[in-house]
């Protein structure tokens, strides 16, 4: 499968580019500012969407763990961890995007709030995540005990989903809710648009990661054979 | 494959170089402003937006006529405004704001809106380090899954020799 991917590749690609830049035309030019935030409200249109990424990706890396340990399909660890690998990077930046936003409103970079810790913690679990699987040696205990990392620490994605309600916090309860949209619609054109390119964004880098991962292993194992042949 | 890459890294250059300009021309246009000092340069008869803080003690409204009274001080400087318009929750003593002030008697500038300060520049710090962190990322991925396809390449082409 992933030595076929090329024009999936390509074209995955050229849309995120194209996504991004009308997502990026529309957040920064087009969109209103909030009548009370004022212009820093455009910051909502990158920090929202890295979020929902950050919670796509582990989502992703949690049904492919399960998909491993049910299948034990190589594939499907290789995408789990492509998917934790670039997740990471939409965590720090959603806390980045975060933390800038928060200084003009909340007057401070971080505080200890339960929606701020419980993304953290999401964090810290990816950065276990590869950690572990940069220590173990043994391709088939690493892969096992990645997905079982991966099972238990998806516990944390209801928690964050809920920690608005669950607990007081300086944090905004979510925009678009079964109550209804609390966004204007010109702010939220801008704001889906960035979203879709973001969602097209992450999965071209987990493509490209997975298969970055899938070629290292078949370099490794060419070359273990080589080794074995020479010997013989 | 490199080619390909190659395209849509100059696209994606492209694009981030057009948005680029039109946002600076919409923040001239729409976002710039001027101190209470250089208030009196500005050609009569049309908007100038006027930054500064709301003295303490100095904001009198009249919520019947919907107008309201505060002096602006930015840098030293200070100007008298009369604002007439929706009585916006940004109207609180040391807040800094925007007027845009339509004329001006030498004494007293008349506004017809008011806005929050921009802080343009948090926004582009969270825009330019996280769209960095991305541009890093996706050029890393690329360049390492090139670099494996090569070293695989090389090695099956080195393999087959070696096996004649």
């Amino acid at each position: 499968v992933f030595t076929r991917l090329d024009p999936l590749q390509r074209l995955l690609g050229l849309l995120a580019v194209g996504l991004l830049s009308l997502g990026l035309y529309l957040s920064l030019v087009q969109a209103p500012p909030d009548y009370y935030q004022g212009e820093i409200a455009r910051i909502m249109n990158i920090h929202v969407p890295f979020a929902k990424v950050s919670l796509l990706a582990y989502l992703v890396a949690f049904l492919c763990s399960v998909a491993y340990l049910w299948k034990r399909s190589r594939a499907a660890d290789y995408l789990a961890h492509a998917s934790v690998s670039v997740g990471i990077v939409f965590v720090l930046a959603t806390i980045a995007a975060g933390a800038i936003w928060g200084k003009p409103t909340w007057n401070t970079w971080w505080t200890w709030d339960a929606r701020l810790v419980s993304f953290a913690i999401l964090g810290l679990i990816m950065a276990g995540y590869l950690m572990l699987r940069a220590y173990l040696e043994d391709p088939e205990k690493r892969a096992r005990y990645a997905a079982v990392l991966a099972i238990i620490g998806f516990v944390d994605l209801p928690i964050i989903h809920l920690s608005v309600r669950w607990w007081r916090t300086l944090h905004q309860p979510a925009s678009l809710s079964p109550q209804g949209l609390s966004i204007a619609p010109e702010m939220m054109v801008a704001l889906s648009v960035m979203l879709a390119g973001m969602v097209v964004l992450f999965v071209y880098l987990t493509i490209v990661t997975a298969r970055g991962l899938y070629l290292r292993d078949e370099l490794e194992a060419s070359r273990i054979q080589r080794i074995c042949e020479a010997r013989l | 494959m490199i080619r390909s890459v190659f395209v849509g890294w100059l696209l994606a250059a492209a694009a981030l170089a057009g948005i680029s300009a039109l946002t600076y021309e919409r923040y001239q246009r729409e976002l710039a402003w001027v101190a209470p000092s250089e208030i009196q340069r500005h050609v009569p008869g049309t908007d100038v937006r006027v930054l500064g803080r709301i003295q303490p003690g100095s904001l009198a409204r009249d919520d019947a006529a919907g107008q309201a009274r505060f002096v602006l001080e930015h840098e030293g400087a200070a100007v008298t405004v009369a604002y007439r318009g929706p009585d916006a929750d940004l109207l609180r003593e040391l807040r800094t704001i925007v007027a845009t002030v339509s004329a001006y008697d030498g004494t007293t500038a008349q506004a017809h809106e008011v806005q929050g300060a921009p802080n343009f520049a948090y926004i582009a710090w969270a825009y330019g380090l996280t769209g960095l962190l991305l541009l890093a990322t996706a050029l890393h991925r690329q360049h390492r899954l090139a670099r494996l396809r090569r070293e695989l390449e090389g090695f099956e082409h080195h393999a087959e020799v070696y096996a004649r």
